[in-house]
């Protein structure tokens, strides 16, 4: 593994060689905050469907579950399905509403019935927190993959992923963003469908014949095929599934892509579309990944004394990809997923200048009257140092088990995100001061039973016991923010409740019928 | 009521309505990991081992999908009366 794979090597130089062109062509047509933030509002339901999809299969998603599946079987099939099963809910909940709001970020919906400084601060701590964590553990699974697939050393993978996101988002914005992502979903779903299929082939398309060879060949036979391989605590199994879920519907730099697209209409379509592809994608890793110990252990070489492929289960999709498609494949797959990671590191970027750009300097700073160069200015000041920032956390941590990291940002987005968006769109009742008291709650809760729980306290500070028992706290710590959330609110007699409250019939009607029929 | 907040009201319903369909049919393959829930295994003992790892999953993706078509066929229809 550690030999160059030309095939992979000349792959990925095509793919970045087609993504700066697009760059370059997107900075031409990037030359405001609206067009630097959301493409201007005029990417169709169709790219966006699949903008998102490339945006939201992350190379966690691509190596992460079929790795988990390879070793544990069924239990796999959690993290596949609380992944997707978020976004039937992003279409019903979200999408219209928050489409019709008509702005560039989730902070801009939170904060137009509630008071503005407070609560953009607040959403923007937190959608900073949940890139920062997304964004150290992309970076450390970039570094990691890179030297593993292409012998480049740790620390100039990291560059590279760095200096081409700040190019693609410093230059081109959301459209130079978007064409990146949607490039990728469709090479992610070629490189997947060719290896389910040459899979499916390998048996003659007879999938119980693949999977019963799977069940012969792993050391734990028929218990992949059941409950309870890995864990067999329902609350455990519960809290992760919420947590995946509800996440996905706080997650800001998938909130944003909802308003890049020109109406409401395009917000469903873009929804259903993302959803489809996504949906089929976990089909096929779960063909991939129950199909892999059928592969791997009929030929022990390709596998280490540990029972697992060079670099860990992460790396089952792209070995497996080399047994049934030789090299040609394996480099194909190899190149997917570092585009993945950089399509997704983009995406990151974009959530995060606009955070700082808009939420902080144009909204709160400058009051919403920003100097307009000013503005996109600093985007391009912050993209570059979210880029440094990119490469200084991927040194930091290079050594840490990133597995905490990158579940942390899904228990933020479930336990702040989320209550805030849901209830600012659907609950009177919600005042400024309970929408901060509930989203403080639920952003130290997060982080506070994350650090003290096994992953942390037990795998990463060594203690013998954690002081918390469950992964993804976000089971307790969800419901935690809603209950302060209404808690603080309905006991909130101050005169800036009167006005939160009132606002909500306006913000109701702009939601759902749009600027013009609501001002009408 | 006026005409708006029914539509409102109406809207919200369905949107609720839809997505606590999901969220009770995604918490039903949770239910599996439940001490008192083992039956469900032996009860589709008729299928085989197989089809009951893989049909589970592709139910719910197939539900779910099928649940999101409907309510965007829904609301398309209602906006074209408007």
């Amino acid at each position: 593994m550690s030999e160059i794979n030309s095939t992979a090597v000349s792959l990925f130089v095509s793919f970045v060689a087609l993504t700066l062109f697009l760059s370059y062509w997107a900075a031409r047509k990037t030359r405001n905050s609206s067009e630097f933030y959301t493409a201007g509002g005029n990417i169709t339901g169709l790219q966006n469907g699949t903008a998102i999809a490339g945006d939201f299969m992350s190379a966690a998603s691509f190596l992460g579950v079929s790795g988990l599946l390879f070793t544990f079987g069924y239990d796999g099939l959690i993290f596949g399905l609380g992944a997707f099963a978020g976004w039937p809910l992003m279409l019903y909940l979200f999408a219209e509403r928050i489409r019709n709001l008509g702005r560039y970020t989730f902070t801009d919906v939170v904060s137009m019935r509630l008071e503005n400084r407070t609560t953009r601060i607040i959403a923007s701590i937190s959608t900073i927190t949940i890139v920062v964590m997304y964004l150290i553990a992309q970076m450390v699974g970039a570094g990691s993959l890179v030297t593993l697939l292409f012998g480049l050393p740790y620390n100039l993978a990291l560059v590279i992923v760095a200096i081409l996101v700040v190019i693609y988002v410093a230059f081109g914005g959301m459209l130079a963003t978007t064409w990146v992502q949607i490039i990728k979903a469709v090479l992610l779903l070629i490189g997947v469908s060719i290896m389910g299929l040459l899979l499916l082939n390998s048996s003659d398309f007879d999938l119980p014949a693949l999977m019963s060879a799977s069940v012969e060949a792993h050391p734990d036979n028929e218990a992949i095929l059941a409950p309870g391989n890995m864990t067999r605590d329902p609350i455990q199994v519960l809290t992760i599934m919420i947590a995946m879920m509800f996440g996905t519907l706080g997650l800001p730099h998938v909130l944003m892509r909802l308003f890049t697209v020109k109406d409401m209409h395009d917000a469903r379509r873009s929804v259903f579309y993302a959803s489809g592809f996504i949906g089929y994608f976990y089909l096929l890793i779960v063909i991939i990944g129950f199909s892999a110990a059928g592969v791997l252990y009929a030929q022990p070489e390709l596998l280490g004394p540990n029972g697992q492929p060079a670099g860990g289960s992460n790396m089952v999709a792209v070995v497996l990809a080399g047994a049934v498609g030789g090299d040609l494949l394996m480099g194909f797959v190899s190149a997917v997923a570092f585009a993945t990671i950089l399509a997704v590191v983009a995406g990151l970027t974009v959530s995060a200048a606009a955070a700082v750009a808009h939420d902080l300097y144009a909204q709160v700073i400058c009051d919403g009257n920003p100097d307009p160069k000013r503005e996109m200015w600093l985007t391009r000041v912050t993209t570059l140092v979210v880029g440094l920032l990119a490469i200084a956390f991927g040194i930091l941590f290079e050594k840490q088990n990133i597995a905490y990291i990158a579940t942390m940002p899904m228990v933020v987005a479930a336990s702040v995100n989320f209550p805030l968006l849901l209830l600012s769109l659907y609950w009177k009742g919600l005042t400024t001061r309970g929408a901060a008291v509930g989203a403080v709650t639920g952003l130290i809760s997060a982080i506070g039973l994350t650090i003290v729980g096994p992953q942390v306290w037990v795998a990463v500070l060594g203690f013998e016991k954690p002081l918390f028992p469950y992964n993804y706290p976000a089971l307790f710590t969800m419901p935690l923010a809603f209950a302060v959330c209404w808690i603080v609110s309905v006991t909130d007699t101050s005169a800036r409740s009167r006005i939160d409250r009132d606002n909500f019939i306006a913000l109701q009607e702009r939601s759902e019928f749009g600027v013009r029929r609501a001002d009408a | 009521m006026t005409d708006h907040a029914e539509t409102i009201a109406r809207r919200n319903r369905r949107r609720f309505f839809y997505a606590l369909l999901t969220f009770a049919a995604y918490l039903v393959f949770a239910a599996q990991y439940l001490p008192v829930m083992s039956f469900m295994g032996e009860a589709i003992a008729g299928f085989e081992p197989v089809t009951y790892a893989i049909g589970w999953f592709c139910f719910l993706i197939v539900l779910f999908v099928t649940l999101e078509w409907r309510f965007i066929r829904t609301r398309e229809g209602e906006d074209e009366h408007v």
